[in-house]
């Protein structure tokens, strides 16, 4: 176990890599969305030119 | 280790996530209210939301997503009828946005200090909204625009881009002397001054010279900055020249989707902040500055081809 001063910083290392895979996922869904809201976007332009 | 009876960890977390949720949602947020024209109502709440949340600090994370969902609809609600004031200026979408830096230094001295600001701030928000109110109650929305270009996919990423690489290099630039206070409040009216004047400059004197421009002449202050405050500053001035042009071309070439568009932007910002959330950081030396030299010329490279093709459509109409 790494330990800095008296604390054990494993399981600190844990939770912050839990943490930061959960928030990755998170922002990856958001820009999938915020992609797929942009093709929405040119579809309808597509739609009002034709 | 604690601050104001929060561990650091709470903190950290909190504010992981309070960007998520206030840069993350915004495009969402943006886009609904383009569709329903909610601007109005999105300064309202997004002022009331924050005011609610102060008020039940205690309950820490549940105050956290009140306020920041607030941020996100008065940012996309406010930025939209600040630029509809002037349609195709600019300026607008820098003063509005340019106080914002203002606004993270006051409240994290605010923080830092001894004494609860809750009923100043709290009295602040309520003229604030009162104002609002009674301002806009009556005002007429000049929700005008243009109609989305063809190429409007191509210039919406290249901005994008852009916006990344700005973000990227605003959280890994290391400037030493920033603990100091007073130095610290000099650079934030550095990066202040930069988005404030950026759009109105590139009105005057066109994109490319103050949006190319402001990045590269960055470049050596940004760098010789770390151990000098004052190269330092000018740095972030010209870096920050780039903001309201970038802001203003994405606007222009999303037709009604003002509030997207700005919601677009926020979510680039919030995907640069998290490499050093994380803590990825460069320590100083050739690394660094080669990182600086690449993202800046990327940077630089892309805008100009974003107004090449936002000045196609503009030339075209």
């Amino acid at each position: 176990m790494f330990q800095i001063c008296d604390v054990a910083i494993g399981p600190i290392l844990i939770i912050f890599g839990i943490i930061a895979i959960i928030v990755t996922a998170v922002v990856v869904f958001l820009v999938v969305l915020s992609i797929k809201m942009i093709r929405k976007i040119k579809k309808e332009r597509e739609e009002s030119a034709a | 280790m604690q601050f104001n009876d929060y561990n650091f960890e709470y903190i950290a977390l909190f504010f992981i996530i309070y960007n998520v949720i206030a840069f993350g949602l915004q495009p969402f947020f943006g886009y609904f209210a383009d569709q329903k024209n909610l601007y109005f109502i999105y300064i309202l709440v997004g002022l009331l939301l924050p005011l609610i949340a102060l008020q039940m600090i205690s309950l820490g994370v549940v105050a956290i997503i009140l306020a920041t969902l607030g941020n996100a609809m008065y940012h996309v609600g406010g930025g939209v009828l600040s630029v509809n004031l002037y349609p195709n200026k600019a300026a607008p979408a820098g003063f509005f946005v340019a106080p914002g830096a203002l606004g993270v230094f006051a409240g994290t001295v605010l923080a830092n200090g001894y004494n609860s600001p809750v009923i100043y701030i709290s009295l602040i928000v309520i003229v604030t909204l009162l104002s609002l109110f009674f301002v806009f109650r009556s005002h007429i929305n000049n929700h005008t625009y243009k109609p989305i270009p063809k190429n409007f996919i191509k210039i919406i990423y290249l901005i994008l881009l852009v916006v990344l690489i700005r973000g990227s290099i605003g959280t890994m630039l290391i400037l030493t002397w920033k603990s100091q206070i007073w130095l610290l409040f000099a650079l934030t009216l550095g990066v202040f001054a930069g988005k404030f004047f950026g759009g109105w400059l590139g009105d005057l004197f066109g994109y490319k010279l103050i949006g190319i421009g402001g990045l590269v002449v960055s470049l050596p202050l940004l760098i010789l900055g770390h151990q000098m405050p004052l190269f330092g500053i000018l740095g972030a001035f010209f870096f920050n020249l780039t903001m309201a042009i970038t802001l203003f071309i994405i606007i222009q070439n999303l037709g009604k989707y003002k509030g997207t568009a700005f919601g677009l932007t926020t979510l680039s910002l919030l995907i640069a902040y998290l490499p050093s959330a994380f803590g990825l950081k460069f320590e100083f030396g050739i690394f660094y500055e080669v990182f600086i030299f690449i993202s800046v010329a990327l940077g630089a490279y892309l805008l100009n081809l974003a107004i090449d093709n936002h000045l196609e459509n503009t030339e075209g109409v």
